[in-house]
């Protein structure tokens, strides 16, 4: 019989072992994509009929730190039934993201002859860094001039990209009689930007006109930055009206390098810094000292513009997707002028929720362009935190019969600090947020309640860093509770 | 095919040992290393992500997964690879098969060392969150918090609850697991790419001898560190939507090294002076 000589078979090992290391990886991806844990929200109704719940979709979402970049937590409360479900966190509209403000105080039009009597001097200014730096020689202008122009120039962001600039011409300021204005001209071969039209760096706007009335300037607005907005609010003799603007042409960077040069400096042209340029369509004109509190984007792609006039009573005007506007009316809402008033958050793409600050909270339904419904609930002990828009929610049901109100519930947490030396800091209390606290509202009366606890400190603390404040690094920083919001459908 | 899975297999017989020998080293320090900084007071607050991260994990696994490259070729290098050189080339067959049977076992292993990590996580996630709660536990016991009171007439307990945390949590948490598992498709597609690079980049090192070994090692390192920035561009793409042309530019290093590397590499196989 021959001997049996043992086969080496490397390949049986070598396929086990890539068949484990999949097998290993692949749990690692189904894990971090189905391991979410369960659990973190729990609706316990505290009083009323689960009827009370009948027209009601809610929606908490959470941005637990383990969901950063990734799919966001979301619990779906309809008709009183609570659900959990892992969903994509929208991405971010193409919207304008953010928009800057530039204010100068200028040469105005019709003063630019004084540029024939300009002081001139000698200037120079070193660029550069790492043994390449150069001095470029030129003149300073100086001129004075008892009258200036209050230029507002206006910035556009689409995300972080640029998408152009908008200038204002807001009206003339008068000055003291010595307020100098100063140009800047290099010689050739300096960059562009150092060259420089009369600008007045000695005074503010807001000391020229401190003694006036109104506020002046521009307001941008916040509440709906997909189009470039703002309240524009010039001072006597401007070619402007009070009112709310939508920008119809901006120019980039490059545009307005290639304006023509409208100003002379020293005798020479130069791009001007008081000539308005891009072009702003007046939406609605506004009274001088009504004030705005808020621009909401409503469903179907309308906005609503909320503000109080001096009397006190507030105003709502109501815009169509096109900025047309389709109605506007004064609220049988008032208070004093200046009394507070807080924005709860809207709960619904179709209403406003305003709280005044004797604690009445008015919900105002819009359909079709116009105020459809309101409603108010009289002094609602809704807290208001300024630090966390999103503390306190409110809106009405689908027949709008019923009204919810919530807040956000915490309790404080106190903790030691202990530095990396050992020694004792003071103790620290945060806020800790344990959820939401609902109510349903009927003819004024509270027929329902319930607490939606929401379980992602654990979580969140969990990613925070803790090396120096190590124990204030376990309390939930403010901007967390923040992570939390609820809407409806 | 059967002949590159074939050789590849024999390579992995000649490699295993010094493979589990280097995975029983790397189990060995992260235990250590990740007890014992659980165990210190300057570390109180951490979690067992962000304590991984602390305790110098992230370069101690890129550092092991370059050593397991390394050791896929360890039939190669070790002493008498000159005879087995020469047994390789007078196989029959065209030689680019050495080149991808090479290659085929750094990624095997390079997968393996990746699957080893995850265990290893799992494994250590309860010790180092017991031993992180209980020296948290014992340095914020009552003295501190009692004389610290007793200055400051404090009545309310100050005694704070070390916060509970999940394995999925810590798992999410951990750079390293998100950039492993991502959770978007250009994650998977710059992970992939650096992954494929780096293993064939590995595969031809030690064909060369000499200056070429030099010169191939130098491209080698270059890739590795090009396909690392490729990873962390596409996730600082995907999060902050930042690092797009970083990640152009690692994904067209990564292209021209691997081009040069294997090219110049199957040249010489073909003259057969390497070895």
């Amino acid at each position: 019989m021959p001997k049996q000589t043992k086969t080496r078979r490397p390949y049986r090992s070598a396929l086990a072992a890539l068949a484990a290391a999949l097998a290993v990886l692949l749990a690692l991806t189904l894990f971090r994509l189905f391991g979410w844990p369960r659990g973190q929200f729990t609706f316990t109704p505290t009083a009323g009929e689960a009827a009370a719940w009948q027209g009601f979709t809610l929606y908490a979402a959470v941005d637990a730190a383990w969901s950063a970049g990734g799919p966001q937590l979301v619990f779906r409360l309809q008709d009183g039934e609570g659900r959990t479900c892992r969903t994509q966190q929208p991405a971010e509209g193409a919207g304008y993201a953010y928009a800057g403000a530039n204010t100068a105080l200028t040469l105005p039009e019709d003063a630019r002859a004084l540029d024939a009597q300009a002081l001139e001097s000698e200037t120079s200014a070193t660029g550069g860094a790492l043994g390449l730096s150069r001095t470029w020689y030129g003149h300073a202008y100086r001129v004075e001039s008892d009258r200036l122009q209050l230029t507002e120039t206006l910035y556009f962001y689409r995300g972080t990209t640029p998408v152009g600039s908008l200038r204002l011409d807001l009206g003339d300021v008068e000055a003291g009689e010595h307020t100098a204005l100063y140009a800047y001209r290099y010689e050739p071969g300096a960059p562009e930007s150092m060259n420089r039209d009369y600008l007045c760096t000695d005074a503010t706007w807001a000391e020229l006109v401190a003694d006036e009335e109104a506020d002046f300037g521009v307001e941008l607005l916040s509440g709906t930055m997909d189009s470039p907005v703002f309240v524009a609010r010039p001072l006597p003799g401007s070619p402007l009206r009070c009112g709310l603007y939508l920008a119809t042409e901006l120019l980039s960077k490059a545009e307005v390098a290639a304006l023509p040069a409208e100003a002379t400096v020293g005798g020479a042209p130069m791009p001007s810094l008081s000539a308005p340029y891009g072009a702003a369509e007046l939406l609605c004109p506004l009274a001088a000292d009504e004030a705005v509190c808020g621009l909401f984007p409503l469903d179907g792609g309308g906005r609503a513009l909320l503000t109080q006039l001096a009397a006190g009573e507030f105003r709502l005007y109501l815009f169509g997707a096109d900025w047309q506007l389709q109605s506007e009316q004064t609220l049988d809402i008032r208070q004093q002028a200046g009394a507070d008033y807080a924005l709860p958050q809207r709960l619904r793409g179709d209403e406003i929720a305003l709280q005044l600050e004797n604690g009445d909270l008015w919900v105002l339904r819009i359909a079709g362009g116009r105020l459809a419904q309101s409603a108010c609930l009289p002094g609602t002990a809704l807290p208001q935190d300024e630090n966390d828009p999103w503390a306190a929610a409110a809106g009405l049901n689908e027949q709008g019969a019923a009204l919810l109100t919530a807040h956000t519930a915490t309790h404080n947490e106190t903790a030691l600090q202990r530095s990396p030396d050992a020694q004792d800091l003071p103790p620290v209390t945060a806020r800790v947020m344990d959820g939401y606290t609902l109510r349903v509202w009927q003819g004024g009366q509270c027929t329902a309640a319930a607490e939606l606890a929401v379980n992602v400190q654990a979580n969140r603390r969990g990613a925070l860093w803790g090396n120096v404040d190590q124990l204030h690094a376990w309390l939930p920083a403010p901007e967390e509770i923040a992570a939390l919001r609820l809407h409806f459908e | 095919m059967k002949r590159i899975a074939k050789l590849a297999a024999w390579h992995w017989a000649m490699a295993r040992k010094p493979f589990l020998a280097l995975c029983a080293v790397f189990a060995a320090q992260q235990l250590a290393l990740l007890l014992a900084g659980a165990a210190l007071q300057q570390n109180i607050g951490h979690s067992c992500a962000t304590l991984y991260a602390a305790c110098w994990q992230t370069p101690a696994f890129l550092a092991g997964l370059a050593a397991a490259l390394l050791v896929a070729s360890a039939g190669l290098w070790r002493p008498g690879a000159a005879r087995t050189g020469t047994a390789l080339l007078t196989l029959p067959g065209p030689r680019w098969h050495l080149v991808a049977a090479q290659s085929a076992l750094c990624a095997l292993l390079a997968l393996a060392f990746t699957a080893w990590q995850v265990v290893l996580y799992a494994a250590y996630y309860a010790p180092v969150t017991a031993v992180l709660a209980a020296t948290a536990g014992s340095q914020l016991a009552a003295p501190a918090a009692t004389v610290y009171c007793a200055q400051m007439t404090v009545t309310a307990a100050v005694q704070p609850a070390v916060p509970a945390t999940t394995l999925y949590a810590q798992a999410a948490l951990l750079p390293l697991f998100q950039v492993l598992a991502p959770a978007f498709p250009l994650g998977w597609a710059a992970l992939a790419a650096g992954f494929v690079c780096v293993a064939v980049q590995s595969g031809c090192l030690f064909f060369h001898r000499g200056w070429g070994r030099a010169v191939s090692a130098a491209l080698w390192l270059f890739t590795c560190g090009a396909a690392l920035l490729a990873v962390y561009a596409a996730w600082g793409l995907h999060k902050y939507a930042i690092y797009a042309a970083a990640l152009f530019a690692a994904l067209a290093v990564l292209a021209a090294a691997l081009a040069v590397q294997l090219a110049w590499t199957l040249l010489r196989l073909r003259r057969g002076s390497l070895l």
